[in-house]
């Protein structure tokens, strides 16, 4: 290799190269030659190779970005759980009754005891009817300047707990005694009649007179009546019209009882003896809640806010 | 621009950091003043005009930030031996004073080399940078990166007297 001598100069140049490898091989046995015969050169090459004993930058130093993630995931579960937990709370508040007469008594004079009928009266639950989700309870609300008596209609929610959907009442003729109240889960002409009893006493019995009247023509074609034996000082007693004989003949109907009669134990008319002279039995009242899917804005626009929230969090910028 | 703020600490943080480690020779240092860079390059991602890489980019705000660090503590304290952390640690005591004084030689013949060649070296040893990411940050080639590096290693053996610092 003698006809291809390299000079000093230009070996220390190609050095740096030539320690990478990345020199042409040709090249490289050049340089190698010449450093075997050149001891200046070597040193240089020598020097070059040194190690310097300088510290890496460690690995894995760097978590604060996990940190922040950590942190965003974090407040992102907590909206969540917040968001989770207001919307149940909204629900709850909605659906807020259970099914106990403590329970029940607050949740008539929330929802109707502000009428003008009811402002001092005392609610006092008779009995409850569960049909599926839906509860019906039966009231009595003395103290008010009628002897009132009405249904009131709960709807059970997904937290086992009620919603007040809406109530029918209205005045008792009597001092004690029996009050008829259609339920508004009526089925065609075919529906339960809720007979509630307060304060009987003396009470033994009660006859019911349907009237079977036409349909269309509203003519009273004939009456039915029924007797039915009172045990209790209080009571609930749903009666289904198909349980008072009036024919398969579908051009009548059943209409509302329009005579009640009280008996006592010997089974005489005893009515008149617990006729309420200060009652006015002209009215009836019902109410009902308008709003009944606010609860559900509510819910929607919480959970928007939680969207909103996640989506703050677990942004990427 | 099409880069995200989280996409671009993603992709260059450990590169940043490695920087300026390589700049500070100080793990807390290096990754506060990461955090920083990040923070100002997010501020100004709008001027950030794509005419250079964006590791770069970063890389000079990194510099600028350490530099005022620097103007910093000289106000608060005179800086010493700062560069001494970059220099391995001792994990034998019996040698430690030896070796204290090899650190000490090796760090005064650093100061001794032109900066640009200090920083390349401390850009290839402590941030284990290619030569062709270092010609790029400090706006140089790959080569002459390269030529710098093994210039200053050599520079370093002669200003260490020759004292064999196990040549490979």
């Amino acid at each position: 290799m003698a006809e291809h001598k390299l000079d000093c100069c230009v070996v220390r140049d190609l050095l740096p190269a030539y320690i990478e490898e990345l020199t042409e091989t040709e090249t490289s046995a050049q340089v190698a030659d010449h450093l075997e015969n050149c001891p200046a050169c070597r040193a240089v090459e020598r020097d070059m190779r040194t190690q310097v004993p300088v510290e890496k930058a460690p690995k894995g130093a760097l978590n604060f970005l996990k940190r922040v993630k950590r942190t965003r995931l974090l407040a992102a579960a907590l909206s969540v759980i917040l968001t989770l937990w207001c919307m149940w709370w909204l629900y709850d508040q909605e659906f807020h009754w259970k099914d106990d007469n403590a329970s029940l008594t607050l949740a008539l004079e929330e929802h109707v005891g502000w009428t003008d009928e009811l402002e001092k009266a005392e609610f006092q639950v008779l009995g409850v009817l569960e049909d599926q989700r839906e509860l019906t309870v039966a009231f009595a609300a003395p103290g008010g300047t009628e002897n009132v008596c009405g249904a009131a209609y709960f709807h059970r929610g997904l937290n086992g707990q009620y919603r007040f959907m809406g109530a029918d009442f209205g005045p008792m003729p009597f001092t004690g005694g029996v009050y008829a109240e259609p339920l508004d889960r009526d089925d065609g002409w075919e529906r339960t009649y809720l007979f509630m009893g307060v304060g009987c006493r003396e009470i033994y019995a009660f006859q019911v007179t349907f009237n079977i009247t036409e349909l269309g023509g509203g003519k009273v074609l004939r009456q039915e009546t029924l007797t039915f034996p009172v045990d209790e000082v209080e009571f609930v007693l749903p009666v289904h019209t198909s349980q008072v004989p009036h024919g398969e003949d579908e051009t009548v109907y059943l209409s509302y009882p329009d005579k009640i009669t009280l008996l006592d134990k010997d089974a005489r008319d005893v009515t008149s003896q617990y006729r309420d002279a200060a009652a006015d039995s002209s009215w009836g009242s019902g109410i009902g809640v308008a709003e009944q899917n606010m609860v559900y804005v509510f819910m929607a626009i919480v959970a928007l806010l939680g969207v909103v929230f996640v989506r703050y969090f677990l942004r990427r910028d | 621009m099409a880069h995200r703020g989280e996409d671009l600490y993603e992709q260059h943080a450990r590169q940043v950091y490695r920087y300026l480690y390589s700049l500070t020779g100080d793990g807390d240092t290096a990754e506060e003043l990461t955090q920083e860079t990040f923070c100002q390059a997010l501020r100004s991602l709008h001027t950030f005009r794509g005419d250079c890489t964006p590791q770069v980019w970063l890389c000079a705000i990194a510099k600028r930030l350490w530099f005022k660090e620097l103007e910093r503590r000289k106000r608060i304290a005179p800086l010493e031996e700062e560069h001494l952390s970059l220099l391995t640690a001792p994990d034998d005591p019996a040698g430690e004073t030896e070796r204290r004084e090899d650190r000490l030689a090796l760090y005064r013949a650093m100061q001794k080399l032109d900066p640009d060649t200090r920083e390349v070296i401390h850009l290839r040893l402590a941030g284990e940078f290619s030569f062709r990411d270092i010609g790029d940050i400090l706006g140089k080639s790959e080569v002459w990166a390269r030529v710098r590096f093994y210039r200053g290693k050599e520079e370093l053996s002669k200003q260490m007297g020759g004292k064999d610092n196990g040549g490979t």
